[in-house]
């Protein structure tokens, strides 16, 4: 019998499209927790790819019920053609008051409840839904749900909006710069919550939504189109000779809001295999692209037109938090240099013969993270068929599994290999140490609380990696002290209480990017890192952050229109979406 | 109306997500650390899957646990295996690192046996052992239910190609022959055949015996759909998930970052 062994030394290498071998980025640098708070939506973003899926597919969206009052309140249901599969989201819209209106998880009321179903809907399902979608936690559904969602108006700009429709003028496009939707969704729930469908059930019986947070994300697609017939028909309502429909150039650059909170970061530690292979797909479309030596005019021109595109987008953003806001002014003048270089004949005949390879290095030494990472997802574009094919592959098997047989000492090497950048905290020090997760009582809302002046502490989630690996590292350092030959399962004999860490740094091991690295009880935390991180394979655009803690952001902005789609004219060049002009 | 949560229904079902996600924070509640208390969540959910019913399993044995002692359990190495005593706690926790102990010395040794003494619900142990087979080795196991009948239990877990092959039987016997659980890990089929036919003995019936079809199809069916569950079953789990729960105040309420008043004001 011999043991199976998934502990592999790491080759930090991937796969060209014809199998020729390829560098991939050091974990260094990738995991870094800072650099995946500089991470760019990309078109391995799962809003990209579900746009191109629709397009490809050739899904038709039609409304089968719109039975809304003066003030679009009432419900709504379309029904989904995607191939063979058939599909409903089903929107509820409720008389809210101002003051409830709130982007925390702990609101128990919100303006619009919506759900993803599977399949046809009786109205027995419908009668169900009505009692249990607005609810929202509170109700239980059953497993032909596959997203249950809520979202507000937003304060700012849905009501203008209306006015403006119903004097017959088109959406004032200055105002949407600032905000560039109608709603803002709070939380997008999936993946068997509530009695929803199982994530794994999804992906083998749903074709159209087999890859990751697809279904949710077609939910919150769903839901800007449903915004903007919502204000459409509230106009028309209202002034029934005067009122016009948006022009879909504008309607396009109505993406919809989402205010994201701490409870998106557990799910970065809690999923490290499906973490490390998203980061790895990345990091492999990055090698493809870099390993490109045809820097013709073509895509020099392609390029040197994004980044105009990038700097005008950045410029409509508006941010009210300092440090992001010099963070975009920062990028804005990296880009505009960047530029500055891009049209000198030296420069461009460097980048012919060098390459692309040797742009990113360019851009990296002379502008830092910010820029490096968003020129990435610039190159991107310029080959989607080497980057595109990686998409279908975002899923993982996340179980996690020991290697018993180890001998303890190649553990702890592999320890000593792998999180020299835990093992370098000094947890002695209160400050870092001064953080702990914790689950509220008020709806399991995750929050963060300090070790020394909070309560709570002896509750905390095993959110710190680090910490842990710090401490079985310590133990396995005696351990072996005592028993120089002994093996994995017998320092587990003696400290059980070791068996989660090990399992995953055992199982973590043959990954080419592991675990996050950084220190998540450190009293400097930013938490917001983990929220982009999320948030960048999901694609959102216009990163708002309101603290380091919460941060409103936009999706689908510049994507193309359910009409788009039905007609089969739906583009994939809504990257940096930059305002109409009319 | 509204659709029962839990109680009131005389069932329910729940995702194999969300329930795996109640266990472990209700283990958790058990003071277990998270290796633990993960292991065992999964245990219950692939028992269930497997046709060993997990739920029922835990609802009976739900309340003991909240307050059982649980001393680690002490493991004596003889001459033809292990001898695992667990001190009438149960086998939900605590028996993984012995299980791999098992492993280990059946890969040193071409095979490895062990006995758990004074082990309640050792059917716990199955998941574990479900779990080193898919290594590439083959188990088997047996216990003991004393009732009115006394039922023997029997599992065969072979290595497969794609996963591991679960068959089970269930015999009935006046005398409980041997009552500790047994558990076997081998490489060679042969040495599961004689397991078994040393320890059935020609008084005992038959009563139950499902093939490896028969524990596939039944897998594959609750992988794809909800899971039944006892309402009063998972009150009892969300009630002891609570107790992870810190309190909510005004200053944890910041916590979270965004700001509790009405947005955009």
């Amino acid at each position: 019998m011999t043991p199976r062994t998934v502990t592999k030394a790491l080759n930090l290498t991937a796969s060209s499209e014809e199998g020729q071998v390829l560098p991939l980025r050091s974990a260094a640098l990738v995991m870094d927790l800072e650099r995946l708070g500089t991470l760019q939506p990309s078109r391995l973003s799962f809003m990209r790819t579900l746009v191109r899926r629709m397009a490809h597919e050739s899904w038709r969206i039609h409304a089968e019920r719109f039975e809304l009052d003066e003030n679009g309140h009432g419900e709504a249901i379309y029904r989904i053609e995607a191939g063979s599969e058939r599909y409903r989201f089903v929107v509820f819209s409720s008389a809210l008051a101002d003051d409830q209106r709130n982007d925390r998880v702990i609101s128990s009321q919100w303006d619009l409840t919506m759900a993803l179903v599977q399949g046809d809907l009786s109205e027995d399902q419908l009668k169900s839904l009505r009692i249990n979608v607005p609810l929202q936690e509170a109700g239980r559904v059953d497993d032909h749900v596959l997203v249950l969602s809520r979202a507000n108006r937003s304060s700012r700009s849905f009501q203008s909006v209306v006015q403006r429709l119903a004097t017959g003028q088109q959406p004032d496009v200055e105002g949407l710069k600032k905000v560039g939707y109608l709603c803002r969704t709070t939380a997008v729930y999936g993946s068997g919550k509530f009695g929803m469908a199982d994530w794994q059930v999804v992906q083998s019986t749903c074709r159209s939504f087999r890859t990751p947070f697809s279904a949710e994300m077609f939910a919150c697609y769903l839901l800007r189109h449903f915004s903007c017939e919502q204000v459409e028909h509230i106009a028309k309502v209202l002034a029934p000779d005067r009122a016009v429909t948006i022009a879909p150039e504008i309607k396009r650059f109505i993406g919809i809001g989402n205010a994201t909170g701490l409870g998106m970061a557990p799910f970065l530690i809690k999923h490290p295999k499906l973490i490390a292979h998203w980061m790895m797909q990345r990091e492999t479309a990055l090698a493809r692209v870099l390993s490109q030596t045809d820097c013709d005019d073509q895509k020099l021109n392609c390029l040197k037109a994004m980044v105009l595109q990038v700097i005008q987008h950045l410029r409509e953003t508006t941010v009210d938090e300092a440090q992001q806001q010099e963070r975009n002014e920062g990028l804005v003048m990296s880009l505009s240099h960047l530029t500055e270089a891009l049209e000198q004949p030296a420069f461009d005949a460097w980048l012919r013969s060098e390459g692309w390879s040797a742009l990113q290095s360019f851009v990296a030494d002379r502008y830092g993270r910010d820029a490096d990472e968003l020129v990435q997802v610039l190159l991107f574009e310029i080959y989607p068929e080497l980057v595109d094919p990686l998409e279908e592959s975002m899923a993982v098997d996340e179980d996690l599994d020991l290697e018993p047989h180890v001998p303890l000492s190649e553990c702890l090497a592999l320890i000593r290999d792998h999180y020299d950048w835990a093992l370098d905290i000094d947890f002695q020090q209160p400050d870092h140490r001064a953080l702990f997760w914790y689950r509220s009582e008020e709806k399991m809302e995750p929050r963060l609380g300090d070790r020394f002046f909070e309560m709570g502490a002896e509750k905390e989630m095993p959110m710190s990696i680090a910490f842990a690996v710090r401490a079985c590292s310590d133990l396995m350092e005696s351990y072996l002290s005592d028993f120089p030959d002994s093996l994995v399962v017998d320092f587990l004999m003696a400290f059980p209480d070791q068996l989660g860490i090990v399992r995953r740094i055992q199982s973590l091991s043959g990954l080419h990017y592991g675990d996050i690295r950084g220190n998540l009880s450190d009293k400097n935390l930013q938490p917001m890192h983990l929220l982009r991180a999320k948030l960048s394979f999901f694609g959102v655009g216009k990163f708002d952050p309101k603290s380091r803690l919460w941060v409103r952001n936009t999706m689908f902005q510049g994507a193309p229109l359910v009409d788009d789609v039905n007609c089969d004219r739906a583009e994939d060049s809504w990257y940096f979406p930059v305002a109409p002009v009319l | 109306m509204v659709l029962p949560r839990s109680a009131g229904a005389l069932t329910m079902r729940v995702s194999s997500g969300e329930l795996l996600a109640q266990l472990k924070q209700s283990f958790e509640a058990f003071g277990v650390s998270q290796g633990e208390y993960e292991s065992a969540a999964a245990s219950v959910l692939a028992l269930e899957r497997w046709g060993f019913e997990g739920l029922r399993l835990l609802e009976t044995a739900l309340s003991r646990l909240r307050t059982e002692n649980r001393p680690a359990p002490q493991v004596a190495y003889v001459l033809d295996g292990l001898v695992i005593d667990c001190f009438e706690s149960s086998a939900l926790f605590g028996l993984v690192p012995c299980i791999e102990r098992l492993y280990v010395n059946g890969w040193r040794n071409a095979g490895g046996q062990a006995s758990f003494k004074n082990c309640r619900e050792p059917a716990f142990i199955l998941p574990s052992l479900i779990k080193v087979c898919e290594r590439g080795c083959s188990a088997g196991m047996y216990w003991w239910t004393e009732g009115e009948v006394n039922l023997l239990h029997t599992v065969r877990l072979e290595s497969g190609t794609e996963s591991v092959r679960v068959s089970s039987g269930v015999w009935a016997s006046r005398d409980v022959v041997w009552p500790d659980a047994k558990v076997l890990i081998t490489r060679e089929e042969k040495d599961l055949e004689s397991f078994e036919r040393d320890l059935i003995q020609p008084s005992f019936e038959l009563r139950e015996r499902r093939g490896s079809d028969e524990h596939r199809a039944l897998f594959e069916r609750s992988s794809k759909s909800n899971i039944e569950i006892n309402p009063w079953l998972w009150d009892g789990l969300q009630e002891l998930g609570r107790e992870m729960l810190v309190a909510g105040t005004v200053e944890s309420r910041m916590g979270a970052g965004a700001d509790p008043r009405p947005t955009e004001l």
